[in-house]
């Protein structure tokens, strides 16, 4: 890909389990690259679909979303119900031919920051892969 | 007797016995246009034509609005619906935007419809001279692609394409529907024709889906197809399944300072009026895909020509599948957004 195309990845985190992870990370001194905008949410659950259109429409390169592992929702069941609209996003994005790898749903409890940690780094890493987002660069959609 | 005349003769004589206070069905307003209306005289019928090849919009939003504060309670009302319009009702009422109280649900096999622009100076044909030719290919593209030409989930059906049209019932109410009017029906479900016109149908939509993964898919094709949409919203009104209040793409959340719109036309390249086109039709399609019952009122609502509907079909089949869902099916299959399982789907999570 393009030399020094650092990926802009916006990262919807629920508040009670991957933000607090980012923060331990954060507070432990784990390094991870700078890639990630977070964005605090009170659950998964509370992502529409459409947050994570627009953020891919509006310049983000992926769109990460963080929630409490199956069972462990806050809310009882807002994670099952996140899984199941970024399905239906996956599977408009899979049909429409716009890469639905961009959109990357993932479990990480308050206390694992070395996952958030290994996984910031992963998907960064594959996003440098797939180069910039095309859907944010026409200004005609 | 005609088709048309056979549908309309039980509703006249079940407005006479008063079985039911009103019927909902097509009623010409001239030579060249129709609407749904809610009729409650006998000699109202004289202007309506469940049959005849003209789509004003999916019926099902006609009942939303007139049972969503409350079903009528006194008299009962028979609602008749294309196979497209039925299913629509179905999802609506597990949506909770019907109330299925006191409504006797009619469908019938359904040719399909003509795009209601070819009316603009020509009458629309009555339902038996529409039903004289069973192979016409003057419909629109999404009546062309049709996945049921008939349903199962009405009261009642009318087999207008087998020999002899008959009345089946599919439930209890039905039966005894048909049976007060001393209407003759059907126990069987003939569908020999049925089955031919479906499979062209079939067909039809498989090459309909070719054509799209040519000319749709991927973001250039995508951008051509919706390269001339003004954004007005009207898919989104006329789509009986769209039913919020506030539509989200119509709320403050569209609103910005001036300078992150300066922001974001530096990034984009430019910045689109109306804006947010994209976020629109993709955003419209994660709300509502799992319940498009690919009626095609989005499709004849737009002023631009845009496939809107063609394109919501086929995407909403492929959403609808990941969950083994059909909308409008059936009555007892949950709507996917309204359920989940703990054990599903775990392929979603991760990077794929
Ligand atoms: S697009 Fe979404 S928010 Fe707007 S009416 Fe349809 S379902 Fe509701
Ligand atoms: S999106 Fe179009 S085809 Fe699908 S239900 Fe709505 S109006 Fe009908
Ligand atoms: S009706 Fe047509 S022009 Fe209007 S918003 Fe829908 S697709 Fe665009
Ligand atoms: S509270 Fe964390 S996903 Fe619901």
């Amino acid at each position: 890909m393009a030399d020094g195309f650092e990926p802009k990845i916006v990262g919807f985190f629920c508040n009670w389990c991957t933000s607090t992870a980012a923060d331990m990370a954060g507070t432990s001194r784990m390094k991870y690259p700078p890639n990630v905008r977070p964005i605090r949410v009170m659950c998964s659950g509370s992502v529409d679909p459409s947050y994570i259109i627009r953020a891919l429409l509006s310049g983000a390169d992926a769109v990460m979303v963080g929630g409490c592992h199956p069972g462990d929702c806050h809310y009882i069941s807002g994670n099952y119900k996140a899984r199941r609209r970024i399905a239906v996003l996956k599977s408009i994005f899979d049909t429409l031919g716009l890469e639905p790898e961009r959109i990357y749903l993932e479990w990480i409890s308050a206390s694992e920051a070395k996952k958030f940690v290994e996984t910031i780094k992963k998907f960064t890493e594959r996003v440098r892969q797939m180069g910039p987002n095309k859907l944010a660069q026409r200004w005609e959609f | 007797m005609s088709l048309t005349e056979k549908i309309n003769s039980v509703c006249r004589s079940a407005l006479e016995k008063g079985l039911v206070g009103g019927v909902v069905t097509l009623r010409r307003t001239a030579e060249n246009a129709a609407v749904h209306a809610l009729v409650t005289k006998p000699d109202q019928i004289e202007e309506t034509d469940p049959l005849m090849p003209y789509f004003p919009g999916n019926g099902a939003d006609f009942v939303k609005k007139l049972t969503r504060i409350a079903p009528p309670r006194n008299k009962k009302i028979l609602v008749i619906l294309r196979p497209c319009e039925m299913r629509a009702a179905v999802e609506l009422t597990k949506l909770a935007q019907i109330q299925n109280e006191n409504i006797v649900w009619m469908t019938f096999d359904c040719l399909g419809t003509v795009p209601r622009k070819e009316f603009e100076d020509k009458p629309i044909p009555g339902g038996d001279e529409f039903y004289a030719d069973l192979n016409r290919e003057d419909i629109r593209p999404l009546c062309a692609t049709c996945d049921f030409v008939r349903t199962n989930t009405a009261d009642i059906g009318f087999l207008a394409f087998e020999d002899g049209a008959p009345f089946v019932a599919y439930t209890e109410t039905g039966k005894q529907f048909l049976s007060e009017l001393g209407v003759e029906f059907s126990e069987k479900v003939a569908d020999d024709k049925f089955n031919q016109i479906q499979q062209k149908r079939n067909q039809n939509k498989a090459e309909l889906y070719e054509r799209l993964e040519k000319e749709v898919k991927g973001i250039d094709n995508l951008v051509k197809t919706f390269a001339r949409c003004v954004n007005c919203h009207n898919c989104m009104t006329n789509c009986p399944i769209c039913f919020c209040r506030e539509c989200f793409f119509e709320s403050e959340a569209m609103d910005f300072e001036g300078d992150i719109f300066l922001d974001l036309a530096e990034r984009r390249g430019g910045l689109r009026a109306p804006t947010d086109v994209g976020l629109f039709h993709l955003g419209r399609m994660s709300h509502m895909a799992t319940s498009c019952v690919a009626c095609g009122a989005c499709e004849e609502a737009c002023p631009e020509g845009i496939i809107v509907g063609q394109v919501f079909k086929w995407v909403s089949e492929n959403v609808q599948k990941v969950f083994d869902y059909v909308a409008g099916r059936d009555w007892e299959e949950e709507v996917p957004l309204r359920t989940f399982r703990e054990d599903e789907l775990t392929e979603v999570t991760g990077m794929s």
